[in-house]
């Protein structure tokens, strides 16, 4: 088992330790591990009649459906990357991830072909082409078929080789070498195009691993991956349930009014969450006339949920413990704290992943003590290859410790760590500024403008060209309130001198406050009141 | 996006209050525009955030409760579709 290094070795072990078990369910329906396997070898093979070779990228754009999981298993065993696109990309994006990934194929949904052919220098097939669903007589190797029985009476630890034997790969697999690319993860971030994180099998599988020693996903549990799987949180959500052996249900956004039913349908136990999605979500049991549901476990990342927004998770789902985490997709994931331990460290985002190791370092890189704020640099194998045709954004981030000769990625994020050795999050470099000599992080000031009882949203935009500090506000308070309240909580150069009301703050595709919206509201009122001014 | 045209906005099928609540939630859509029965309501600025905004508001309104079955993509595709639903829930409390 440890010498599994490639991320399909994570389906190999699921299919053999729980063939019968079900591996994920969309709305048209299940598979079983068994199911998934096969699936995964046909798109393989599909795959490599289409003359995909070891290393070509394969760009997947689907939504959150069971087509997805066999095509990037898929895409593996064929020795090719995988390349998910978000069908919520823009057209702008989706022509600059293509031309920068240069896939050697393409795939989409049906009939959303037009979504990726005009900006696609190469085939462009619809999933179904694929037939991944085709009757099982068109399996190469149908012997494979694992009676139902096997799921009624759980297999001891001893039988597990058994069956190994009786699932063989229906076809010789490209050999692949553990520090082969698996994945190419698009993030946008600070640069203008999006860039691609390479991530080796090896990192990958490690840092699954790793999430998933601190997570303790069970056989037994469903979780609901809601969340984008083209973003590597809901991503690996696939890594972590095949881990485990659980099931993986999967929704997509045009489904989310019917979060709670499916809750309850399929006994949800584990949902990792976005902020807007954990909104809606308590949004949704508030109107449910059942019982509460059976979750036992939300995770967070990408965006913090604010400690008002984990209360009311938590009023909504008593049986559910909350794990505030950080991470980026340069190393997957850098910290995940304790189940609840944010009622003991509020807004900690928990320790490191166990093997890997969180320095914080002031500008001149040397280390800093417990509760100085620096750089959050992060060593470990986790820590991925770099981005994809970018040298020296590669070299400026991932750079090598002189002494030792690891890899260390400097995440251009700031934090410090306490006298226990959990990371608090500051912001992004950008989000970094100083205002009257003093400086200060825009997530400082939201948290304080959170902490305002009556205040459920808060984004601060830096001050800028033309700009001044801004708070923007999802509240029922007057501006000038707001304004008073959070003198009494930050000092004076850190309180904005304007507060605009919103009825919800815009979000990137990704959940995060989308900023340049915000900084284009300020830019649109600035306009105006100079129009007004002039008239 | 719809076309303007006399004819729909005469012949609309749905009470003001319905129009009113989808017009709160779609953003993309301004007071000049028609909302037909067949307005892509996600074009018009409907958001999955905003679908659930619409779900409670129209529950509050006609003192309804959707049911599972109703709380799908297809419901809140369009008005025509919502109303629909809407309707058949209202007949039968």
């Amino acid at each position: 088992m440890a010498d599994a290094h490639r991320v399909q070795d994570l389906l190999d072990q699921a299919v053999r330790a729980h063939p019968a078990a079900t591996a994920v369910r969309d709305r048209h329906g299940a598979w079983d591990y068994t199911a998934l396997d096969r699936a995964a070898h046909r798109a393989a093979a599909w795959l490599r009649g289409r003359g995909v070779a070891p290393g070509d990228r394969v760009a997947v754009r689907l939504g959150n459906v069971r087509e997805f999981v066999a095509l990037l298993f898929g895409t593996l065993r064929a020795g090719a990357v995988f390349v998910p696109v978000n069908p919520a990309m823009k057209e702008f994006h989706v022509r600059s991830v293509l031309a920068d990934c240069a896939p050697r194929i393409a795939l989409t949904a049906p009939g959303e072909e037009h979504a990726v052919a005009p900006y696609a220098d190469c085939p462009v097939h619809p999933v179904t082409d694929l037939a991944l669903h085709a009757p099982e007589a068109a399996v190469p190797d149908p012997g494979a078929e694992v009676p139902a029985p096997a799921s009624a009476i759980p297999a001891p630890e001893a039988t597990i080789p058994a069956p190994a034997g009786a699932v063989p790969a229906p076809e010789a697999e490209a050999p692949g070498d553990a520090d082969d690319l698996a994945l190419l993860i698009y993030t946008s971030g600070s640069t203008s195009r999006p860039k691609a994180v390479m991530s080796p099998h090896r990192a990958t599988v490690f840092a699954a691993r790793a999430i998933a020693s601190r997570l303790g996903y069970r056989a037994d549990d469903v979780v609901l991956t809601a969340i984008p799987l083209a973003f590597d949180y809901g991503l690996y959500q696939i890594f972590l349930s095949a881990l485990a052996g659980a099931e993986l249900v999967l929704t997509d956004a045009d489904a989310h009014t019917g979060l709670m039913a499916t809750l309850h349908r399929h006994g949800v136990t584990v949902m990792p969450l976005v902020p807007s999605l954990a909104e809606m979500l308590v949004r949704l049991a508030a109107r449910d006339r059942r019982g509460p549901a059976a979750l036992r476990l939300v995770t967070n990342t990408g965006a913090d949920l604010t400690p008002p927004l984990i209360a009311a998770v938590r009023g909504a789902f008593p049986s559910a413990r909350v794990v505030p985490m950080f991470g980026i997709t340069e190393c997957k994931r850098v910290t995940i704290l304790e189940p609840d331990g944010d009622l003991a460290r509020p807004r900690s985002v928990g320790r490191p992943l166990p093997g890997t190791e969180v320095l914080i370092l002031d500008e001149r890189g040397r280390p800093q003590p417990p509760g100085a704020a620096g750089e959050i640099v992060v060593r470990g194998p986790h820590v991925m290859a770099g981005y994809w045709r970018a040298p020296e954004l590669s070299a400026q981030r991932f750079r090598t410790d002189p002494a030792t000769g690891e890899r260390v990625l400097h995440t251009g994020d700031y934090g410090h760590l306490d006298e226990d050795g959990h990371l608090y999050f500051h912001g992004r470099r950008d989000d970094m500024f100083k205002r009257r000599g003093v400086r200060m992080s825009a997530l400082e000031i939201e948290a304080a403008a959170l902490d305002i009882p009556g205040v459920r949203g808060a984004a601060v935009l830096p001050p800028g060209e033309g700009r001044e500090l801004t708070l923007f506000a999802v509240s029922a308070l007057e501006p000038k309130e707001i304004i008073a309240r959070l003198g009494e909580r930050l000092e004076a150069a850190k309180v904005p001198p304007h507060c605009r009301l919103l009825d919800r703050l815009p979000l990137t595709a990704n959940g995060k406050t989308d900023k340049n919206a915000l900084a284009a509201i300020v830019e649109h009122v600035t306009q105006g009141e100079q129009l007004t001014a002039a008239a | 996006m719809a076309t303007p045209t006399s004819a729909s906005t005469a012949s609309a099928p749905w009470d003001p209050g319905f129009e009113e609540v989808l017009r709160g939630a779609l953003r993309l859509l301004s007071p000049d525009d028609v909302l037909a029965p067949d307005t892509c309501l996600s074009t018009a600025g409907m958001d999955s955030m905003s679908t659930i905004d619409t779900l409670m508001r129209l529950e509050d309104r006609y003192d309804v409760a959707f049911p599972d079955d109703a709380l799908t993509g297809e419901t809140f595709a369009t008005p025509g579709s919502l109303w629909t639903v809407l309707s058949e829930l209202r007949t039968q409390s």
